[in-house]
């Protein structure tokens, strides 16, 4: 996978996504799946580690996959994949609140629902304000990458990233107050 | 609001620029902001990252009861559509729960949206998907519970079961009923295609149902936006001038018919040009009356196509049964062109000897059968195709089907063109001419009169190099009169009074010369040009040699009738439609006496005509348009009891008639003439009870037919015609209320039309009458200069003006307002 076609499909609708591209995601998503309900054994009551998940994920990669030939842009990858999954879970489980009227808005599903589909808002309009700080974001937050790993993916260098992610946040706090 | 978090941002940007070392929480305490992001997604949804990645069944969380999701369908787009399990704690269900991208957020347009709601959720139809609940979210976004059909795609279902086109027409016609139903609820679909249309199975047999009505649109809704799919969208709908209305839906239909019929080879057919598609349809075994039905259907301009589903399903099923599909039957081209050229003789035999035997249908089958041969074999031989143009010609002309020659007509024109005359022998060029003449009367019989023309001035051209050749001369001259038949016809039609009359005047003398010298092959060429001349001088008012065309036209039916060589039938027929121009004629400028006695006679020899013949639908049609006409004349004379039962017979007749061929409408047409005609009689003898009867059957037969052919104003004009005969008898017999009520609606029918076409005279009549009796006079006396003008205020006007104290307008007419 070339580092020009990652930030493409970060930077796309899922629709618009090349079919080889939703292939490498379906990858992704089926290993992430996969993974996490082994973890969800190791970690109970703890909630589960997003960087144990996509680790593991490389790991079972090796071997197998056909387009990641480097770790680093596997994680960005995963980043994205993860962003994605979280997002449309999300958006289910808000919208059946819409479709009965009983639903129990207090369950923490709705709120953190909530909370990630208003995130997603904001991360919408930081793209069109600046593209990196949005990707960086989605790497940090939803892979849980090291910053030494998403400067090498975006060809940038360490303190930047650093930079970024610290103005992402704060601007991403601006906006939701 | 955007512009103010952009703002923030920048300096949020420019900070973090002067000082990178800066702590993110104490920077936005310092800024006021006591919310902060937190650093990994797990921490801010930790059961959402769980429950992502964790099977579903085992997890039993979820913040609704009534709903559980069980895939998400579809996402990005229009719409996120989700496949779920509904439980109401007794019975579970598999639903589809359907969120549209679209917001509303205006009060009106919630309201508007819900309404919509309502209105689908009360389409309770086998064909089209259930609505169990609908709504919208606080944002706006609209949202449906659907019923779940567990089904395929149309296109993929077809393409599976390797289905025939004949099952793929049963499918698209159940998609016409349910449509039928949905468009009786004043609801459009708009967005017809193969995705939104699933099959379900029920005891193997297949059931479409019609999905997604998301941007379903309830009829006369005016709104600006596009809607559906290219290819599929009719034009109306992408241009949104007016709002689209069913035709839009039949246009999609149309497409949707020839994108199974193609079977998927290309993915939209609607993006192809009518001429791509047409042959791809013949490369998947269409029939040209398939594609005849597919093309009315998808027609650019919304007027042409099918005005509805109804009328597509008919001929649908006329197709499968194998019956003449509404163009042919209904009021074809060939009438209309007849009709149009013959003005005067809108109910004489020339007309009907032109389209009446169009309804004997059980003759389609062997000549659809007929043409599938010949279309074949016309590739290895030139030949054939002048076969195809003359005899076969004469065959599906008399059953209506010439149309199926079209494109055969067009092939041999082409080839003909392609020809080297210089290698071409004396045979050569007489066969080319009669192959142009051919095609021409193809053309000319499907209304294509400038190609007729061409064909014509070609054949011609073909017969110049015969001309120094004197053994070619009797071959030419008999084939020239034939040519100038034709070509004077289209020159008739363009109006060309002179051009008309020097073409049949060289024709009667060519013709003439081959007769004296026993060489005419077929005297009825003749005998067709002298009718034409003397109904040309007819038109143009010069009475005297129509009179002598009309004559020798009779006296030469009358010598071959006296000739035991010919076919009698034919010219009993032939004279008996002389003597029909005749009468008409006399009607105009002899007397009327003798007009009756020629229509007498004329109804005498169409009835030996019959008797030869009993039944040839097309004679039993002209005798009772020939009784009619002479209880019309009678009554002209004002002898009712001597009217009367001529009129009675041609009703009897014409009942008859309508019991053996129940669906031609212009047989139906010409029963509606007749009971007026009875009604005027019984009228005028003062027995109103009766003739209100036959006013109203007449009435009836008028309304179907105006309500068959919605933009057919002659259709539209007698109707209204109608409604006022019964109108003003029911004022005559004192029902007031009931007359009242009819004038209005005579008015109401009539305005538009009359906005439209305002120097029509016929029309402004019409319209004259209703509104006087309705006693609007300003708006009337605006129609009245007209009616003078054109020599329309006759003694029906003369008398309506008296009967209103309005006889002053008449005494003003002439002078200045």
């Amino acid at each position: 996978m070339e580092y020009q076609q990652l930030t493409q499909a970060l930077n796309q609708k899922p629709n618009d996504l090349s079919d080889h591209q939703k292939q490498d995601l379906t990858y992704v998503y089926s290993h992430l799946k996969k993974i996490a309900r082994s973890q969800r054994f190791k970690v109970k009551g703890t909630g589960l580690n997003t960087t144990a998940l996509v680790n593991e994920a490389w790991i079972k990669s090796q071997g197998s996959a056909k387009s990641f030939n480097d770790r680093n842009h596997f994680f960005a990858y995963c980043a994205l994949a993860m962003r994605h999954i979280l997002l449309n879970e999300a958006k289910k489980h808000r919208l059946i609140t819409y479709v009965d009227n009983a639903a129990d808005f207090e369950q923490p599903l709705i709120k953190e629902a909530d909370a990630l589909l208003d995130l997603e808002r904001h991360l919408e309009k930081l793209k069109n304000f600046s593209p990196r700080l949005e990707q960086i974001f989605t790497y940090k937050f939803f892979g849980d990458m090291e910053f030494d790993a998403i400067a090498e993916v975006l060809n940038v260098s360490e303190r930047t990233v650093f930079r970024d992610w610290k103005k992402a946040k704060a601007m991403l706090a601006a906006a939701m107050q | 609001m955007k512009e103010d978090i952009e703002k923030i941002w920048a300096q949020i940007d420019a900070d973090f620029e002067a000082d990178d070392a800066q702590d993110v929480t104490e920077y936005l305490i310092k800024k006021g902001w006591n919310k902060g992001v937190e650093n990994g997604v797990a921490d801010l949804a930790e059961s959402i990252v769980e429950q992502a990645f964790i099977e579903q069944d085992t997890l039993k969380v979820s913040p609704s009861e009534k709903y559980r999701i069980i895939k998400q369908l579809d996402f990005g787009g229009q719409s996120d559509i989700y496949l779920a399990e509904r439980s109401d704690g007794i019975y579970h269900k598999t639903v589809i729960i359907k969120f549209i991208s679209q917001l509303h957020h205006h009060a009106g347009a919630k309201q508007q949206f819900l309404q919509e709601m309502q209105m689908l959720a009360d389409l309770n139809h086998p064909g089209v998907v259930g609505i169990l609940d609908g709504g919208l979210t606080d944002q706006g976004q609209p949202w449906l519970v659907l019923d779940y059909i567990e089904g395929e795609h149309i296109d993929d279902y077809c393409l599976k079961q390797a289905a025939s086109n004949q099952d793929i027409i049963k499918l698209i016609i159940d998609l016409c009923d349910a449509l039928r139903f949905v468009h009786r609820r004043q609801v459009l679909h708009l967005d017809i295609k193969p995705s939104n249309v699933l099959i379900k199975r029920i005891n193997q047999v297949p059931h479409p149902v019609l999905i997604d009505f998301g941007i379903a649109k309830k009829q006369q809704e005016q709104d600006d936006a596009a809607y559906g799919t290219p290819g599929y969208a009719a034009p109306e709908t992408l241009k949104s001038e007016s709002p689209p209305d069913i035709r839009a839906d039949v246009f999609a239909l149309g497409m949707l018919l020839a994108q199974l019929i193609c079977r998927n080879d290309v993915s939209n057919v609607g993006l192809l040009s009518s001429q791509d598609r047409q042959e791809l349809l013949s490369k998947h075994k269409a029939s040209s009356d398939l594609q005849a039905i597919i093309s009315q259907a998808t027609q650019k301009d919304r007027n042409y196509r099918y005005q509805d589903t109804e009328a597509f399903r008919n001929d649908l099923n006329r197709y499968l049964l194998g019956m003449p599909l509404s163009m042919d039957s209904g009021l074809p081209q060939m009438i209309w062109k007849g009709v149009k050229r013959h003005k005067m003789l809108v109910t004489a035999a020339s007309v009907a000897m032109i389209f009446a035997i169009y309804f004997a249908i059980q003759y389609t089958q062997e000549i659809r059968q007929l043409q599938r041969i010949t279309l074949q074999e016309k590739q290895q031989s030139d030949e054939l195709m002048n076969y195809m143009l003359d005899e076969l010609f004469e065959e599906l002309a008399k059953i209506g089907r010439v149309d199926v020659l079209k494109s055969v007509t067009e092939k041999s024109v082409n080839h003909l063109a392609s020809q080297d005359p210089r290698a071409m022998t004396d045979l050569d060029h007489l066969q080319t001419a009669k192959a142009y003449m051919n095609a021409g009367q193809v053309f000319d019989a499907l209304e294509l009169s400038q190609q007729g023309k061409q064909a014509y001035l070609k054949a011609k051209e073909n017969l110049k190099p015969l001309d120094s050749l004197p053994y070619a001369q009797v071959n030419k001259d008999n084939l020239l009169g034939e040519i100038n038949i034709g070509l004077s016809q289209v020159l008739s039609s363009e109006g060309q009074e002179e051009a008309t009359e020097k073409i049949l005047t060289e024709t009667i003398r060519i013709t003439e010369g081959l007769q004296e010298l026993g060489m005419l092959k077929n005297p009825l060429t003749l005998w067709e040009a002298y009718l034409q001349l003397g109904w040309h001088h007819l038109e143009y008012g010069k009475d005297r040699t129509a009179k002598d065309n009309i004559d020798a036209a009779l006296m030469l039916s009358q010598a071959m009738l006296e000739d035991k060589n010919q076919n009698r039938a034919q010219w009993l027929y032939a004279h008996s439609h002389g003597l029909q121009l005749k009468a008409w004629y006399e009607i105009d400028f002899g007397t009327l006496d003798t007009g009756i006695q020629d229509l007498t006679n004329a109804v005498s020899f169409a009835q030996e005509a019959i008797s030869s013949d009993p039944e040839d639908i097309k004679k039993l049609n002209n005798r009772r348009i020939l009784l009619n006409q002479l209880g019309y004349f009678l009554l002209e004379k004002q002898a009712f009891d001597v009217a009367l039962p001529y009129a009675e017979e041609a009703v009897k007749q014409g009942q008859q008639l309508q019991l053996k061929v129940p669906k031609n409408l212009e047989f139906k047409r010409e029963l509606a003439v007749s009971y007026s005609t009875l009604g005027e009689v019984l009228q005028q003898l003062g027995n109103n009870e009766s003739a209100l009867n036959y006013y109203q059957a007449s009435l009836n037969i008028s309304e179907l037919l105006a309500t068959q052919d919605k933009n057919n104003y002659s259709t539209i004009n007698d109707f209204a015609i109608d409604i006022l005969l019964v109108a003003n008898l029911n004022h005559q017999l004192g029902y007031q209320k009931e007359a009242l009520n009819l004038w209005h609606k005579a008015a109401d029918l009539m305005r538009p039309i009359q906005e439209k076409e305002p120097n029509n005279k016929y029309y402004n009549h019409t319209l004259f009458v209703a509104l006087v009796q309705l006693k609007k006079y300003l708006e009337a006396k605006v129609l009245y200069q007209t009616l003078v003008d054109n020599g329309m205020d006759d003694q029906q006007i003369k008398d309506l003006l008296v009967q209103h104290q309005l006889s002053a307008w008449e005494n003003n007419k002439k002078g200045p307002e």
